[in-house]
């Protein structure tokens, strides 16, 4: 029941199901637009001066991660929508 | 995200991991700093000076294991969702992201060097979880004993 005590006792290898889930749709659009706005923005490279120093953090670091979080927003839009198509499927 | 709701209802687990976290890390921090407070305070203030470290410091390290054991159990759930697959590598490979993401603001080789020694610690942990697995599921073979008794 929880994936910490997993580390320590790992369970058999198996395929889990195709079956949809709403809670889990829903858990990851929130953590993928939270994620991704966190990334965007520039909150990460900045020290508690609130400068951002180039050397700690290049340019291509900055960009990466910026990538990152538009590829996370992108998600968490994708999985957004399919958070609808449950509840319309499950209503009609 | 992991569909299958026989095991590990995966939304749930997040808080529940969440939660054992950091229980854990209070547990700990109130041994660990009530110790640290009682031995640097002077005599006759060592009672005060303990509980006063364990208020300042336990809720701390509790909320520092809460945030690893939260992200550790947001990306697993994540891995086993694009994987579809529930083995050793998903929480090798969610270390490796937690390690990483934590340690981001402290720079790209700091980062690097994070999510890879996660990874790697995580795997070990794996590996000899396994490996006591198998030791303790294999048969215990009693010894042979001759069926008549020897003469001396």
């Amino acid at each position: 029941m929880s994936n910490i005590l997993d580390v320590f006792q790992p369970p058999e290898g198996r395929d889990l199901s195709d079956e949809e889930c709403l809670g889990c749709t829903a858990v990851q659009t929130f953590m993928s637009l939270a994620g991704g706005s966190y990334f965007l923005s520039s909150m990460p490279f900045k020290n508690k001066k609130g400068v951002v120093d180039l050397k700690t953090h290049p340019l291509w670091f900055q960009r990466g991660i910026r990538g990152g979080g538009i590829v996370l927003i992108a998600l968490g839009m994708y999985r957004l929508g399919e958070v609808a198509q449950i509840i319309y499927k499950r209503r009609s | 995200m992991s569909a299958d709701h026989t095991r590990d209802p995966c939304p749930v687990v997040i808080l529940s991991d969440f939660g054992g976290a950091f229980s854990m890390g209070v547990i700990g921090g109130c041994f660990w700093h009530g110790i640290k407070g009682f031995r640097n305070s002077p005599y006759g203030e060592r009672t005060y000076g303990s509980f006063s470290a364990i208020r300042a410091r336990a809720p701390v390290v509790g909320g520092n294991f809460g945030v690893w054991g939260g992200l550790f159990s947001t990306f697993d759930c994540a891995v086993k969702g694009v994987r579809k697959r529930e083995d050793a590598w998903n929480a090798i490979i969610a270390g490796f992201f937690t390690g990483g993401s934590l340690a981001i603001r402290g720079g790209w080789k700091h980062t690097r060097n994070s999510a890879i020694s996660c990874a790697c610690f995580l795997g070990i942990i794996e590996g000899v979880g396994m490996m006591l697995q198998r030791v303790m599921a294999q048969p215990t073979i009693g010894p042979a004993f001759p069926e008549e008794p020897m003469k001396a």
